[in-house]
């Protein structure tokens, strides 16, 4: 089995002088391809340092990190944005979308940017099949402004998907949600993962969540700072 | 895509990118229309005579027989005999030669006696030549010519009787009565000196003198047969443009006329003397220059004004770009483009409100302003300053894309505000 994540003797602090504190000490942590992991990150525990590091944003000075099989040290930040925009998926907590694009335009944003995540794929066809399957179909040309958060949560998760990445990276997307529609969220994501089966790293405070997951990462255990 | 993205984020502040653009329209079409102004009015300066290779008249300050020969101001202190001009015009190295004498004025415009050669041969702006408009060009003792401006301002036409006034004072006390002229011929708008003018051939000049010898009229009846043109003898003129067969003569016929013995004459060459003058009255045009440089300045500075407020604003767009594989150099470019695009649109839109305006103004600044403007293509020189002005332009948006470039390498994937 092919691992998708793979972090070794990680040390990561904000600034090069020596005794400044450490953001992030892990000394492993691996997580495989087509893996759906819960990662119980309260705020506080280098949460977001560690996604900058993952999508090749922060660069690593000490320690290997391995993203889909690509050790993010050895290659150059052009390359590591390429990595994120070809086979990564990103979700935020709130306001994913770029709010003077319509719906469809904000879904095939990543296509328009990164050439190759497009590649052997009708990009515009498969928008309006995750438009219809995330239950947008009556949106679509909408402005995104005119949306629920739910709804615009779903277009956040559809804009993820679009191009079939190997990684999807979601942020606390329910933190802003209600109840009902965290469910609902839940299980469109979880269901377009039996499809598709990427790599799943699920970030969030609320350990409620983790019911969805069959494996639980907690990063105030992983990281030792 | 990055163009896309530009198009799409600038739709989305309309109304910010089209005061920004407004801003540029304005300042480009304003110093574009300046320089245009600046040039008409220099070369109308310049142009106001051509082809003339030398101006003759008394000893006395250059720039004043510049001034009363092509200009009609002031006047000269003295006058120089005919039998100089016929002696000066008949050597072998002269084209032609316009005489010219001065003196009177009606209501306030000047008298200009001269003759044929005035019509035939006097160039101004290039190679254009005296036409008139109507009527024709006057031939007999009494026959006057008019300038369009003084036609019209006192709504004169062919067949009019005139009476010129002694002395060029608009309140001349004294009026030649007894010789009213009439009016043959109306000269076609020029833009320069000449619609002022009202011309007499050398003849009248003289006939109107008649009994004027103690300089003011002894009130004796004149025999009419004395004023036919057999009859009268021109003894004085004020002054002669002359053209030369070869331009390579110039300097030496002006030293030789500098040095000639029976009277003392000088000789200019007046478009030297033009280029001299405008030059001491030419820092009007400096500042003017300089005001529409400004404006253009402040033009530039309205796109890195609107650009940089709305980084800010932009921070989390920049995040979500930046998520979906944007790179920051990407983000940059982003800003790049579109300071280009409101500069770029801005300067299409200058220059075609600068050739609507030019369209517009151009009647009135020549009636008004003797400023011919030709509706005439871009010049070299303004495609280099809208070349300028766009890379201005774009690098005013510089400063907002190395701030966005920074802000996305320090928040990353890490939304804002």
């Amino acid at each position: 089995m092919t691992t998708s994540i793979d972090i070794n003797d990680l040390k990561f602090s904000y600034s090069k002088k020596t005794n400044t504190p450490l953001v992030l000490n892990i000394d492993k942590l691996v997580i495989n391809s087509g893996e759906k992991v819960f990662l119980y990150g309260p705020s506080g525990h280098g949460k977001s340092t560690l996604l900058n590091i993952l999508a090749g944003v922060l660069e690593v000075e000490t320690g290997k990190v391995e993203v889909l099989g690509q050790n993010l040290h050895a290659i150059s930040q052009g390359a590591r944005d390429h990595l994120r925009g070809e086979h990564i998926g990103y979700i935020f907590q709130i306001f994913n979308l770029i709010p003077y694009l319509n719906i469809k335009e904000n879904i095939v944003l990543p296509c328009l940017i990164n050439k190759k995540r497009a590649a052997g794929i009708d990009f515009y066809t498969q928008a309006d099949e995750l438009i219809q399957t995330l239950g947008l179909s009556a949106y679509a040309q909408n402005k995104v402004t005119d949306l629920s958060i739910g709804q615009q949560q779903r277009v956040a998760a559809a804009r993820a998907l679009i191009g079939n990445p190997q990684l999807i990276i979601a942020d606390e997307p329910t933190s802003s949600l209600d109840e009902k529609n965290t469910t609902e969220f839940m299980n469109l994501l979880l269901s377009e993962w039996e499809k598709r089966k990427f790599t799943l790293v699920f970030v969030s405070h609320d350990t409620h969540l983790k019911q969805y997951f069959p494996r639980t990462i907690s990063l105030p255990d992983i990281n030792k700072i | 895509m990055i163009n896309f993205l530009t198009y799409k984020s600038m739709a989305n502040r309309k109304f910010t990118s089209m005061l920004c653009v407004l801003s540029i329209t304005l300042s480009v079409t304003l110093f574009l229309g300046i320089e245009r102004i600046r040039n008409g009015a220099r070369e109308g300066f310049t142009n106001t005579i051509s082809k003339t290779d030398l101006i003759i008249g008394a000893k006395g300050g250059p720039l004043q027989l510049l001034l009363y020969t092509v200009f009609h101001i002031g006047g000269a202190v003295n006058n120089i005999r005919m039998s100089t001009y016929d002696d000066i015009k008949s050597s072998h190295l002269v084209e032609w030669s316009i005489p010219i004498s001065l003196g009177d004025a009606y209501k306030g415009y000047r008298v200009v006696g001269t003759d044929e050669n005035f019509y035939q041969h006097y160039r101004f702006r290039g190679d254009k030549q005296v036409i008139l408009e109507s009527g024709k060009i006057p031939a007999e003792t009494f026959d006057v010519a008019l300038g369009s401006e003084v036609a019209k301002k006192f709504h004169l036409k062919i067949g009019d009787p005139i009476v010129l006034s002694h002395g060029i004072s608009s309140q001349a006390i004294l009026s030649h009565d007894s010789t009213p002229f009439h009016i043959t011929g109306i000269i076609a708008p020029t833009q320069t000196p000449i619609d002022t003018g009202v011309f007499v051939n050398l003849y009248g000049m003289e006939a109107m003198h008649f009994g004027w010898e103690t300089g003011v009229p002894d009130g004796a009846k004149i025999n009419p047969d004395r004023f036919k043109k057999e009859n009268i003898k021109i003894t004085q003129i004020t002054s002669f443009m002359v053209k030369l067969k070869s331009r390579i003569a110039v300097l030496k016929m002006r030293r030789e006329i500098d040095q000639y013995e029976k009277e003392p004459v000088m000789a200019i060459i007046p478009a030297l003397a033009l280029q001299e003058m405008w030059q001491t009255i030419g820092y009007v045009e400096q500042i003017l220059f300089l005001v529409s440089l400004c404006v253009l300045l402040v033009g530039v500075l309205s796109i890195l004004i609107s650009l940089y407020t709305s980084i800010n604003e932009r921070r989390r767009e920049m995040a979500i770009l930046r998520s979906l594989g944007a790179s920051s150099k990407h983000v940059f470019a982003l800003l790049i483009y579109e300071s280009s695009f409101l500069v770029l649109l801005g300067c299409v839109l200058g220059v075609g409100s600068l050739y609507g305006l030019l369209v517009f103004v151009r009647p009135w600044l020549e009636s008004n302003f003797s400023v011919y403007l030709e509706v005439q293509p871009l010049s070299s020189t303004e495609w280099l300053y809208l070349l300028g002005i766009f890379l201005a332009g774009t690098l005013a948006g510089l400063i907002p894309a190395i701030k966005a470039y920074m802000n996305s390498l320090q928040d990353g994937l890490t939304i804002k505000y």
